[in-house]
């Protein structure tokens, strides 16, 4: 269900971006980084859904919160001619990779429990057989 | 639950939109500006050439300048020079006046000799009265209307006639015209007795003199040549 409504918000904003105008060079790397920003609320979320512990708040005031404060520390860097966006994106896509650690190993787990349950259910028809 | 799936189901789509417009607007922009990416690498190079293209102009500026004011003296010098080439052609005029090469005027004397029967003027009697006019202070005198100056010969080719200047023949009446001092050339030659006047007439010879304030001396109308003579040390 989650799933599908990523895709199909991914194909409608494929869509819109193909047709959206174009930004100033300048201002593409403080876009880049509200977009890792975004990405890794998105995991988030998808990793709360997950765990079950989802929060509408959290998870909209993060997805706001977290672009906004990157694009300011990103334009702080700037003026102080420190790469702060750089850190930004390490947290973020550190982030990132942890949550599709916990996402991969919810479905690893689902899907080893799945065929787990499988051979048993099959070893219990075997014993079935076996015992007739 | 399942509510709830549905509500982070179409927040998250709503959200994977808006990610995915930002994406798609961000590889546009940076795809188009991948040039203008370059040209921004560009800039700096742009900068320093501007740079040193600005000084170079500073560089001309003051060389205009600097040469503005060269132009200004040579100006000047230019001006001098025409000043001193005007002071030259007064003294080359002065000059040429001097030496006869231009029409002058003044005041002087008119005599005329006429032959007569009698008497004949010859090319000695000519030079004679030459050198008596120049004596009296006359500073420009012609003979009939030649002109005669420092390298003037006057030579005699027959009895009838009195060669000027090389070519220039001249027969009686002689009138010689000298501008100079009136009254002083007038009282040599009107010497009693003494005068050039007195002595003529005595020996028979038709003399005329008379003073005049307006005399016109003709120019000389050949070329001085000054063959052979080298140039000397001042």
């Amino acid at each position: 269900m989650v799933y599908i409504a990523i895709i199909l918000g991914c194909i409608i904003g494929a869509f819109i971006g193909n047709f959206a105008p174009m930004i100033s060079y300048t201002y593409s790397e403080y876009l880049a980084i509200a977009i890792v920003a975004a990405l890794d609320t998105i995991f988030g979320g998808i990793v709360a859904s997950i765990n079950k512990n989802f929060n509408m708040g959290v998870f909209i005031s993060g997805f706001l919160g977290n672009a906004i404060l990157s694009i300011l520390l990103a334009y702080l860097g700037s003026r102080l001619n420190v790469d702060i966006y750089l850190a930004a994106i390490f947290v973020f896509v550190g982030r990132i990779f942890f949550n599709l650690g916990v996402i991969r190993r919810y479905y690893l787990e689902k899907c080893t429990n799945f065929f787990k349950a499988r051979k048993e259910s099959k070893g219990k028809t075997e014993e079935k057989t076996t015992t007739k | 639950m399942n509510k709830d799936k549905i509500k982070i189901s179409i927040v998250l789509g709503i959200i994977s939109i808006f990610l995915v417009s930002l994406m798609g607007v961000q590889i546009k922009t940076i795809q188009k500006t991948d040039i203008t990416a370059l040209e921004t690498m560009q800039e700096d190079e742009l900068r320093n050439e501007i740079l040193g293209l600005k000084e170079k102009n500073d560089e001309i500026q003051t060389k205009i300048t600097e040469n503005e004011d060269k132009i200004k003296e040579y100006n000047e010098t230019l001006d001098n020079n025409q000043k001193a080439t005007e002071l030259l052609n007064n003294e080359l005029k002065e000059y040429e006046e001097k030496i006869g090469l231009t029409d002058v005027t003044g005041s002087g004397v008119i005599i005329t000799l006429t032959d007569t029967d009698e008497q004949s003027y010859s090319f000695s009697n000519l030079v004679d009265f030459v050198n008596e006019l120049r004596y009296a202070g006359a500073t420009a005198i012609s003979i009939n209307d030649y002109r005669v100056i420092t390298t003037t010969e006057i030579v005699e080719i027959s009895k009838k006639y009195i060669l000027l200047n090389g070519d220039q023949r001249i027969s009686s009446p002689y009138v010689i015209k000298a501008i100079g001092d009136k009254e002083k050339i007038l009282e040599v030659f009107n010497l009693k007795d003494e005068g050039y006047v007195d002595l003529y007439k005595e020996a028979g010879y038709d003399i005329k003199i008379e003073g005049s304030d307006q005399i016109t001396v003709n120019k000389y109308s050949k070329e001085i040549n000054f063959e052979y003579i080298e140039k000397g040390d001042d």
